[in-house]
């Protein structure tokens, strides 16, 4: 029994560390946690946070810079670094907001967009994008070493995923206050057909709730306005343009108004009198955006240009006002 | 508890430590308070019925040993039908109920639904089969009963194979609580082996098969031609691996302890015929029906046509077993006419095979059978993993739509094809998903063609340490990385 015992500690021991090598090489390929730790090393003056609305780009663009890079051109003295992911949003902005801090790394600015669209059930509660694993590693590396065993193995399936396909499929979805389905049928749509029906659905799912200001996403950006602003780092928040035009088409009259609200709500649990959130909601016309068949935020050339000069110019006021 | 829960690697290293640290006389003991513990670890209030469903069973057996003639059979008749109620009224009872009140529809007849909102106890046709087995065994007096009321709920609650079998026979396992266990290093090393290969059956490869299966099966209607030809092939693999893998799980754990439970599956998809793959699929279910039902209905000593019957009726009962749905009964009948066509053919294929020469070419010969029945069984799992007849029947005649085509454009121009079709084999997963998943078949297949020759396990005991060693760390890696989040094992809903 003492040779068993024996062989089998020595096995677990080989065991673990190729698991700590096999995961320290797995993390070298997350090209988000890469930056970031660049951006550390290099102490970068700004870090842009970003989701797809950063770099989408339209076929027909002759600049196909993302918006950050659009941004690193109009303020040359700054160095900056883009943490970029599609459907990337507040929770995980704040994980890697805490993870500077503790890191302390405080660069002068943080840009985060706020993207209307992360507050609706399509995004906030859909299980694959809730960034477990990258959430994990921020917090704790050495958890992460056991973060696949435990995923893999907890039978609740909720020490790491907080959702489960099968309740993220029965949550029910909200035109405003009143209940419009399941996101089992609205997810079902298939949205390269644009059909009168599917668009209308897809409008509804992904921008007609009515934001409550306990949302979670609200109080992660909250709490990374208030984290950043103890360590003396800039927050500068803006609301991402959306094809209202479009939204209005399907929902008229009801579309711009619950946009003004959903808005108001968000400026109203982070604005203060000497902190703006910049608005860019509304600013931008259809013919601004990749997609002209239904609302989105993917801009093209024109429009990430316009953002990045906004974004430019409060920064420099910022700094002037200083 | 399910095999692939921390609860469970916890709870297995605890018990297999202590199990060893007691003296004999206690370990049963110990034993049945870790299978109650297992067993709680679902829906704690049950084990209240299965311990009604023990005593049921271990009094009748005791009353049939003590008597002879009628009486015997009463006892027996008693034993038999409490069992099967308590299986018909948690499981069947309200099949039985809609589908009267569809003939009562038909009819007009006035009858109301009530049906029963009854969680199935987990395990509830595995330990009821074990129960069944061992009255009977009692009643042919090839077991002698069992006195220690301990011994023998331990012989129907075991841990490992409580839930989803092996379904043991009592001359088989009852004998092995009295024997007396040492530490034994090259079982205590086999058996972790075999557990950890299960683990990777089940995490590695059945788990994933059932993100592209789930996809199919849940939205069929959206799939046609390849698609589905895909997800039914990776739902062959996935439910072998699922079972497979528990059985694995649940014969290594137990070989650990130094018990030996019947193995389960002998590499199916290599069967050369249908009746051949009955004998390696779920052997422990396979041979109980066969000695529980086919034989005393008379078996193959009858004229022809019985001969069939009890041949069909043996698997639709077997079909039933599974779930109380017509996809499950179908299945069963499938199954059934499968072997009744094999039976009544017999002569003409090996006329044809004669005619044609394949006899010379053997390996070929072997290769088109093993094809051939791959296919038949490949296609009756369409009723068993769809979610209605409605959605089986859509899959069967959609089966090869577009097929022709793709094979035709795949012959012209490979890599356009490749890039045209792609999404139809993807099933809305990954590539690289797809690649594990197709990798991972291969290796399984390979191990499967390495135990022809022999024990993989004594071929493996041959490497040199290094290599030896490195193959377990990889398995293990493999398990911690790429496996799938976990899902309950298939057969734990029987």
């Amino acid at each position: 029994m003492k040779k068993f015992f024996i062989k089998l500690t020595i096995f677990l021991l080989i065991t673990l560390l190729f698991q700590a090598l096999f995961l320290i090489v797995y993390m070298r390929s997350l090209p988000q946690l890469v930056a970031l730790e660049k951006a550390q090393k290099e102490k970068t003056d700004i870090i842009y946070f970003g989701d797809s609305s950063d770099t989408n780009y339209d076929n027909k663009d002759l600049d196909k810079r993302s918006i950050s890079q659009m941004l690193q051109e109009i303020l040359p003295d700054y160095s900056m670094t883009s943490i970029s992911h599609p459907a990337y949003a507040a929770d995980i902005f704040l994980d890697f907001c805490k993870n500077m801090i503790k890191q302390k790394y405080y660069p002068k600015v943080v840009i985060i967009p706020i993207n209307m669209r992360s507050f609706s059930l399509s995004w906030d509660k859909n299980p694959g994008w809730q960034f477990e694993q990258e959430k994990t590693i921020l917090k704790n590396k050495l958890l992460f070493m056991f973060f696949k065993t435990i995923e893999v193995f907890d039978k609740n399936n909720k020490r790491f995923n907080e959702i489960t396909q099968g309740e993220f499929e029965n949550m029910e979805v909200f035109n405003g206050e009143k209940a419009a389905g399941i996101v089992k049928d609205f997810e079902k749509h298939e949205f390269r057909n644009y059909s009168e029906e599917n668009m209308k659905n897809s409008i509804l799912y992904f921008y007609m709730f009515s934001l409550k200001n306990d949302h979670r996403k609200l109080n992660s950006l909250a709490e990374m306005k208030k984290i950043l602003l103890e360590n003396n780092i800039k927050p500068v928040f803006y609301i991402t343009s959306i094809d209202y035009e479009t939204g209005e088409r399907y929902f008229t009259g009801e579309f711009t108004e619950r946009l003004k609200n959903n808005v108001e709500t968000i400026k109203s649990a982070l604005e203060e009198d000497n902190f703006k959130v910049l608005d860019l909601s509304m600013d931008l016309k259809t013919n601004f955006f990749t997609q002209e068949k239904y609302p989105n935020e993917h801009l093209n050339e024109k429009g990430r240009k316009y953002v990045a000069e906004k974004i430019g110019e409060m920064i420099k006021k910022d700094e002037k006002e200083k | 508890m399910l095999f692939n829960s921390i609860d469970f690697l916890i709870f297995f290293p605890i018990v297999t430590i202590l199990y060893f640290a007691i003296p004999h006389k206690y370990r049963w003991f110990l034993l049945l308070v870790a299978s109650c513990v297992f067993y709680m670890a679902f829906i704690p209030a049950y084990i209240l019925f299965l311990f009604a469903l023990i005593l049921i069973d271990y009094t009748a057996a005791i009353f049939i040993e003590k008597s002879e003639g009628n009486k015997r059979k009463l006892y027996l008749i008693v034993s038999i039908f409490s069992t099967c109620l308590a299986l018909f009224i948690f499981k069947y009872f309200n099949f039985f109920n809609v589908n009267f009140a569809a003939v009562a529809r038909f009819f007009h007849w006035n009858y109301p639904i009530h049906l029963l909102k009854l969680i199935l106890p987990i395990g509830l046709s595995f330990h009821t089969f074990q129960s069944l087995s061992y009255v009977i065994e009692v009643y042919r007096k090839r077991q002698k009963t069992e006195r220690n009321i301990g011994i023998y709920a331990l012989y129907v609650m075991f841990y490992p194979q409580l839930v989803s079998g092996p379904i043991e026979r009592p001359y088989n396992l009852i004998h092995q609580f009295y024997e007396k266990h040492y530490f034994d290093y090259k079982r205590v090393t086999d058996g972790l082996k075999l557990m950890v290969w299960g683990m990777f059956k089940k995490v590695v490869i059945a788990d994933r098969l059932a993100l592209f299966v789930n996809q199919v099966y849940n939205n069929t209607g959206d799939y046609s031609g390849i698609s589905l030809i895909v997800a039914t092939v990776f739902f062959a693999y996935q439910i072998f691996c699922d079972f497979s893998g528990y059985s694995d799980i649940a014969i290594g754990s137990a070989q650990v302890m130094g018990f030996t439970l019947m193995n389960n599956f002998t590499r199916p998809y290599f069967a050369k015929s249908v009746a051949d793959f009955w004998r390696r699929w779920h052997i422990s279910l396979s041979t109980w029906f066969r000695d529980y039902v086919y034989i005393p209905l008379g078996g193959n000593r009858v004229s022809v046509p019985r001969h069939y019957f009890n041949l069909f009726v043996s698997f639709l009962i077997s079909g039933l077993w599974h779930g109380a749905n017509w996809t499950f009964l179908i299945w069963g009948a499938l199954n059934g006419f499968y072997i009744i066509l094999e039976t009544m053919t017999a002569g003409i294929r090996e006329k044809i095979i004669w005619l044609i020469r394949l006899n010379k070419a053997p390996l070929l010969h072997k290769l088109i059978q093993a094809l051939i029945t791959f296919s038949l069984i490949t296609f009756s799992w369409i009723f068993f993993r769809a979610n209605s007849i409605k959605d089986a029947f859509y899959v069967i005649a959609n089966l090869f739509a577009g097929v022709p085509s793709l094979i035709f454009n795949l012959i012209k121009n490979p890599l356009a094809a490749i890039s045209e079709y792609h999404n139809l084999f993807l099933l809305g997963q990954s590539y690289r998903e797809f690649i594990i998943a197709v990798l991972a078949i291969l290796l399984l297949e390979s191990f499967h063609l390495l135990q022809r020759k022999g024990s993989v396990r004594a071929t493996f005991s041959k490497l040199p340490l290094l290599l030896r060693w490195a193959l377990y760390i990889v398995i293990v890696l493999i398990i911690l990385n790429f496996g799938k989040v976990s899902k309950p094992f298939i057969y734990f809903q029987f």
